[in-house]
């Protein structure tokens, strides 16, 4: 197993350099054409410090001290800040795909003894192997991309990235226009991907009874095998198929691989000794 | 939170709410985007405050929160922490019932991956659905826009949503006084590894 084809969740108190430091000191070049992997690839590694050993290569310890040094003041012993502005307070998680490293920064909520996330506090990079930031999504400023799922005319479906928030249309998807970034194949079980299903049929609708400014239409409570439609202005339940049973071969063929994986602990938390499944990373990015 | 409200309906407390929280220092920085986009980046600052339901039947809105001082210029996240609990002491804790989560979005981006996380961690300690008077409303996240080239005036041109009961999400825009709902989609969490979505009770 090679260590660099694994995913791991570290939190580490980088080395400061000594410069005066402003946020988003480096410009990036923000490549929409890179796609943050919705796989886990061959799995997901959560480090703990203690006992095991680690080896880091050098390139990923870059790409890390890029994304930390970019977020956070290096030095911050002389700053009286909170504690969830340090960066000790955060995880940094890593995948790396070919020449291209993706580190995603989240919270470390027990750090300052904390239970719930402050809003828009995720950031996430694409980090060239030669220490260039291709690509910068920071919650609350730059737009993430897209993940939809499509129903398809034979009643499977599809998966794709989109670069706008505006609903794709399937029969669309082989058109050079058709805003789609990529047509996912790998089983998508990253951490905290979420997967939007646009609602058959839906027209925009003014404010009018029954659909005013903050209220809701889905009866409560929710039920996963309900799937709505819209038709003449009417939110109606249509009855559901039950999903396809799981395909043995879970690698590139299958649009939805990976739909509905189970539990989260499938993605899953593997630990180091355990050898994972067959690699399926499937580079991410074009 | 003083000059808001009381209101009556959810709707006119929300929809007062929007410029409110535009309109403080920097929450929208659209009109900087092409002529400055590093100043843009640096100063644009998101604020929050709980929409709630008072035991008179009222909606009032608390105190705003954004990032503290030396945060907000060292970092360079845009978050907003907003405290689980509104502490109005008019009230008994347990009396308050929490409906809408607002913030802002300076850019106008949609609703990002921690924002459906947090509201449904504020499910963990809120009621999914309040009864009030005027029959039920669900908790929810917001997130307010504006396309406003002018800071000092911003338009409220709209706001997306999250309703983790339903896991409904939609986009609300508003166009000379007019509202319309422009989104109505559902999500689902493929993976997590410490919280799914069926997990609700
Ligand atoms: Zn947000």
């Amino acid at each position: 197993m090679t260590p660099r084809k694994l995913i791991f969740v570290i939190t580490i108190a980088l080395a400061s350099c000594a410069r005066k430091w402003e946020p988003f000191s480096t410009r990036p070049e923000q490549d929409r054409s890179i796609i943050f992997p919705l796989s886990t690839g061959s799995g997901f590694v959560d480090i703990k410090a203690q006992e095991k050993t680690y080896e880091l290569d050098g390139e990923v310890l870059r790409a890390l001290m890029i994304v930390a040094n970019d977020l956070f003041p290096p030095d911050t012993s002389k700053l009286d800040l909170s504690c969830t502005a340090r960066q000790q307070a955060h995880t940094f998680r890593f995948t790396r795909r070919e020449d291209i490293i993706f580190v995603y920064v989240d919270e470390d909520l027990a750090y300052c003894g904390r239970t719930t996330h402050a809003m828009d506090s995720g950031a996430k990079y694409a980090i060239s192997k030669d220490g260039r930031i291709l690509r910068r999504v920071i919650d609350g400023i730059d737009e993430d991309d897209h993940i939809w799922s499509l129903k398809t005319p034979d009643g499977g479906t599809v998966i794709v990235a989109t670069e706008s928030g505006a609903t794709p249309a399937l029969e669309d998807l082989d058109k050079p226009d058709s805003g789609v970034l990529k047509i996912i194949t790998e089983p998508v079980n990253m951490p905290g991907v979420m997967i939007i299903e646009p609602i058959e049929g839906f027209e925009p609708i003014e404010e009018g009874p029954g659909n005013v400014p903050g209220s809701s239409m889905f009866p409560y409570p929710f039920d996963p095998k309900t799937k709505w439609q819209w038709r003449d202005g009417k939110l109606v339940a249509v009855p559901q198929e039950p999903p396809p049973a799981p395909s043995p071969d879970l690698g590139g063929s299958t649009p939805d691989a990976g739909w509905d994986a189970g539990s989260p602990g499938d993605g899953g938390m593997e630990s180091l000794s355990a050898p994972p499944s067959p690699p399926d990373a499937g580079a991410a990015a074009p | 939170m003083k000059n808001f409200g009381p209101f009556d309906s959810y709707t006119d407390a929300l929809l007062a709410a929007c410029p409110l929280l535009l309109s403080k220092p920097h929450a929208t920085v659209g009109h900087l985007r092409d002529s400055n986009p590093e100043l843009a980046h640096r100063t644009a600052t998101e604020y929050c405050a709980w929409l709630y339901y008072t035991p008179e039947h009222k909606y009032e809105m608390s105190m705003l929160s954004d990032r503290p001082k030396p945060d907000d210029l060292v970092t360079g996240k845009k978050s907003c922490l907003l405290p689980t609990f509104v502490d109005d002491s008019r009230y008994a804790p347990g009396e308050l019932k929490y409906i809408f989560a607002l913030h802002n979005h300076p850019f106008g981006t949609p609703l990002s991956s921690i924002d459906y996380h947090f509201i449904e961690e504020m499910a963990n300690h809120h009621d999914w659905e309040v009864e009030t008077t005027k029959g039920r409303i669900r908790l929810s996240i917001i997130a307010f826009f504006s396309h406003s080239k002018s800071p000092g005036a911003p338009t409220c041109d709209g706001f997306y949503q999250y309703i983790p009961a339903t896991r409904e999400v939609m986009m609300w825009v508003q166009t000379q006084g007019r509202w319309k709902k422009t989104k109505h989609e559902s999500l689902r969490w493929l993976d997590d590894r410490t919280y799914r979505f069926e997990r609700i009770q």
